[in-house]
């Protein structure tokens, strides 16, 4: 995985730039999209796990692949008043997480992507799981969309 | 008499324990239908293709022809050794792909190599977007104890 910063940021700038065209793109929706970009990587908790001699990598792996992640959703969208709508916002979170992951190098072949309809992996072996330039750059897009909507927000206020 | 049936599968149908229950029970059959099937579908597994490996773990040895990578993330910590001139340090954490040449021996063909530091950089990172995305969130969105649900603030 790219670090969660870079998640975090890549779903806050598509959210962002989606909001000019969509006004449903808002805060609190933006948000959702967040949190939904990090539900896969809610597999790390083996980190923990291992730390007390618990291993269950092979057995929770499914978190960390489409199928499971759009289960951990919808369960975390029973949380919400509108169910229908978190779920949406917290899927397309996963799909950024994903794409995100796809580019990552995986020597083992990459991810289940259609996990458990077909056990072909995927992934465009492109940049190290390590990387922190990827989280540079997703910093400075951030920075700039931010800047601009700061910039955009202003003008519309003042006229 | 179909009415009161429509009504009885609604009213279950809203039921958010029941939803609950029943997508955890898929979830855990997922759990159960990728451990079973798991190691049969790894593409270099030692049961498919005997020859051609693909590990990742932490290098816990340095050699003059290699390195030794062990993965503990496993209840018996699996231990490879690799014969790569690829310049490795202790902890550093690599992916090694490459064919087998004695039990336990491999020569490898591609390596993937992180730094210790590279490796916690991510987890410092992580953390610090993990917080940042906990206080946006909880600026939007408060939860409710009395019916279990987030609402908006704003």
């Amino acid at each position: 995985m790219p670090d969660l910063l870079t998640h975090i940021l890549v779903a806050w700038t598509i959210c962002t730039i989606l909001g000019f065209k969509w006004k449903q793109f808002n805060g609190p929706n933006t948000a959702l999209v967040m949190v939904g970009s990090v539900i896969p990587d809610f597999y790390k908790i083996i980190i923990i796990l291992n730390y007390f001699h618990i291993y269950l990598r092979d057995v929770i792996a499914p978190l960390h692949l489409p199928f499971g992640s759009l289960i951990v959703t919808g369960i975390v969208s029973l949380f919400f008043s509108d169910k229908k709508t978190a779920f949406l916002f917290l899927s397309l979170g996963i799909a950024i997480h994903f794409i995100l992951d796809l580019l990552l190098i995986n020597l083992n072949g990459g991810m289940f992507i259609l996990f458990p309809f077909s056990w072909d992996k995927g992934s465009f072996n492109l940049i190290s799981s390590t990387d922190y330039n990827v989280t540079i750059i997703a910093l400075i897009v951030a920075l700039i969309v931010y800047l601009f909507t700061r910039e955009v927000k202003k003008s519309v206020y003042e006229s | 008499m179909s009415l009161k049936i429509y009504l009885y599968l609604k009213k279950i149908a809203e039921n958010r324990i029941l939803k609950l229950i029943i997508l955890i029970l898929i979830l855990g059959c997922l759990f159960i239908y990728y451990a079973d099937n798991y190691p049969q579908h790894s593409p270099y597994n030692t049961i498919n293709n005997p020859d051609k490996i693909a590990f990742g773990g932490e290098v816990t040895a340095v050699n003059s022809d290699g390195f030794v990578l062990t993965n503990s993330y496993t209840k018996n910590p699996q231990t490879l050794k690799v014969k790569s001139t690829t310049p490795v340090s202790l902890e550093d954490i690599v992916q090694v792909q490459g064919i087998l040449i004695a039990p336990g021996t491999i020569q490898s063909t591609k390596v993937v190599l992180s730094s210790k530091w590279e490796d916690e950089f991510v987890i410092y990172r992580s953390i610090f977007g993990l917080v940042i995305l906990l206080i946006i969130f909880f600026w939007y969105w408060k939860f409710d104890l009395k019916k279990y649900i987030f609402i908006r603030r704003h």
